[in-house]
């Protein structure tokens, strides 16, 4: 007993000493983060980097483009990569267009449209051997320029020279304790915008025109290019394909994000939701409709009678956690009526050909749904193992953008759909 | 904030100085009162130490269980250990262990010190960026006291300081109008000192 009351002794050291030594507590935070500083360049200097290239290997993939047997994959940022696609079994990577700052891409017979940070470029492809600029469009999306841009007496300059654009970033290490760390130092909103190019893919036009995807920001129909630039849409004449005309800047009812022509409406995918536009004055687009979803990214395409909206979850577009189909009867245009909704685990690009409807499904792969009855959409064919992203189909062959390359199905056979051939990435897509 | 480190390591090192002097005095009187023919202790013999303890910071405080295994011969014991760590950011620390008692008697004075990883288990998810947490360097410090209750077992009783370092990396694709994308990436690096009182039970 007299040991144990000494063992008690004992203990209460440590205990004091706790007591003690409790000053030596501290939690200390370095906060540790690059501080970023925009580059520029001059829309002149820009232009003189524009070059055809060899082919080179396929990296960052964003938007695709067929035209006959040739594919355009726009590299975000970067440039075009020129595909000849004669044997779908064995494409073959034949140039690339440098174009800095490119994301879209859309063409007119010969003529291939691409913007170059805020100005838009025509390319004549008659020959993939020389793809020769036709025309600079000067500062025809000056959203793209924000930074360095004068609206003054009414418009926004035209002079290549005194247009800068943010070309790159230069970063510079630094840390911080914690405690100075303000929220204006990490805020995303801070001379920053959200931009309509982050919600990459394509879409459909005019097939006399040729086929974007679904998620696409231009569209070509008849002799009107239509190009989303943030809260406005370009109006460009392309009657005189080798030389465009900007017509109209239009004001939108919101950011639009995607553009899906057909029967003379543009359907804009915006993050709100789904806008119409009638196209019967082809130079002076006309507000039909909204129809209004939370907050999410969401490519929009349609048929005769309904229009498929996918609407997916990306911090992009808002951060929304929607993840589904949603189809509207567009009988009236005016009055898009809601007709059902199908959850899937996160859809992007879309494209319908007759009664079969196409779904990129992000990791969960391609859908191939019977639509025929929009009420009860049938799956004839899941194709798993690929991160999909955006689709093209024509005549039986569906082009499909992934996360790893590009991959052309076979479906004239929808239940037996197979794999032609594919593309590999040298990097996987973001 | 670097004349605060500066300070925190000043008190740091002079408390552990005092600690390390004031065992080693305890470990010479108890050396000369040991009983020195104990043959069982001059061979490696397994041991676990289990206990409960109790972490307390500038940032609250939180629960502690630890379980110690390892071989003890004469005063030493080297081991092995896994416990729970839930102050401010959750995780498991595994560590080696080394401790020295004051002499053969079980009941003894002894000084501790550990260190490894510590693992962080802690999960967040958020809507606009990813967050992932790094692991970091775990240590703990101390001394006590175990009571001897049978013949190879004892309560032991301490307390000390326990340090784990541990890095919340938050990143997020910047999309700025008209320009490339980028990622931004920030590293709040938390290195978190700790007094720690532990109880439990060696056999």
């Amino acid at each position: 007993m007299k040991k144990f009351g000494r063992g008690l002794q004992y203990i209460s050291l440590p205990v004091v000493a706790a007591l003690l030594l409790a000053g030596c507590i501290k939690d200390d935070c370095k906060h540790s983060y690059k501080i970023y500083t925009p580059v520029y360049k001059t829309l002149t200097e820009l232009r003189s980097e524009v070059k055809l290239l060899p082919a080179r290997p396929l990296d960052h993939p964003g938007k695709i483009y067929i035209m006959g047997n040739r594919v355009y994959l726009n590299e975000k940022g970067k440039g075009i990569h020129v595909i000849d696609n004669s044997n779908p079994q064995q494409p073959r990577n034949i140039a690339f267009i440098n174009i800095p700052g490119n994301i879209d891409i859309a063409m007119k017979d010969n003529i291939l449209y691409a913007d170059m940070h805020c100005d838009l470029a025509a390319f004549d492809m008659s020959n993939p051997g020389a793809a020769p600029v036709k025309k600079y469009l000067t500062n025809a999306f000056p959203s793209q320029a924000v930074y360095a841009n004068y609206y003054t007496n009414g418009s926004y300059s035209t002079n290549p020279d005194s247009i800068k654009v943010i070309v790159d970033w230069a970063s510079r290490d630094t840390v911080l304790s914690c405690e100075s760390y303000s929220w204006l130092s990490n805020c995303t909103s801070c001379n920053v915008f959200f931009s309509p190019l982050a919600a990459t893919a394509s879409q459909s036009a005019a097939k006399s025109n040729g086929t974007a995807g679904s998620m696409a920001r231009f569209s070509t129909v008849g002799d009107y290019l239509y190009a989303l630039d943030y809260f406005k849409m370009d109006v460009i004449s392309i009657a005189d394909a080798a030389n465009p005309l900007l017509v109209k800047r239009q004001s939108l009812s919101g950011q639009a994000e995607t553009i899906y022509a057909f029967n003379n409406n543009l359907f804009l995918g915006m993050p709100t939701g789904m806008s119409i536009y009638s196209i019967q004055d082809p130079a002076s687009p006309s507000f039909l409709s909204l129809s209004m979803h939370w907050r999410n990214c969401d490519p929009v395409i349609a048929d005769d009678k309904y229009a498929y909206v996918t609407i997916y979850d990306g911090a992009v577009c808002g951060g929304g956690k929607l993840n589904q189909l949603e189809i509207f009867d567009v009988s009236v245009l005016q009055r898009p009526v809601p007709v059902k909704t199908y959850l899937l685990t996160n859809p992007h690009g879309l494209s319908k050909d007759g009664n079969l409807l196409f779904i990129c499904d992000g990791r969960d792969g391609l859908k191939i749904f019977d639509a025929a009855d929009v009420q009860n959409l049938r799956l004839l064919k899941h194709i798993i193992g690929i991160d999909t992203y955006d689709v093209i189909t024509i005549n039986g062959i569906a082009w499909v953008v992934a996360k790893d390359g590009l991959y052309q199905y076979d479906y004239s056979n929808p239940a037996a759909t197979h794999l032609l051939s594919k593309l590999q990435w040298t990097r996987p897509m973001d | 904030m670097d004349e605060a480190n500066g300070l925190n390591n000043a008190l740091m090192k002079k408390y552990g100085l005092l600690l390390i002097l004031s065992a080693g005095a305890l470990v010479s009187v108890a050396q000369d009162r040991a009983v020195s023919n104990d043959k069982a202790s001059s061979r490696w013999r397994f041991h676990s130490i289990n206990t409960a303890g109790w972490i307390s910071g500038k940032s609250g405080s939180a629960f502690q269980l630890q379980t110690i295994n390892g071989l003890q011969k004469d005063r030493l014991f080297l081991g092995l250990g896994i416990g729970t760590d839930k102050y401010k950011y959750a995780g498991l620390p595994v560590f080696v262990d080394a401790r020295l008692y004051t002499g053969q008697r079980s009941s003894a004075f002894f000084l501790y010190g550990d260190a490894g990883i510590h693992f962080v288990t802690e999960k967040e998810t958020t809507r606009f960026y990813d967050v992932r947490y790094l692991n970091g360097f775990y240590s703990d410090i101390g001394g006590g006291y175990a009571i001897s209750c049978g013949r190879r077992s004892a309560v032991e009783f301490s307390a000390g300081w326990t340090y784990k370092r541990v890095t919340r990396r938050t990143s997020y694709r910047v999309y700025t109008l008209g320009a490339p994308e980028y990622e931004k990436v920030d590293k709040f690096i938390y290195d978190l000192t700790r007094l720690v009182v532990k109880a439990g039970f060696r056999f």
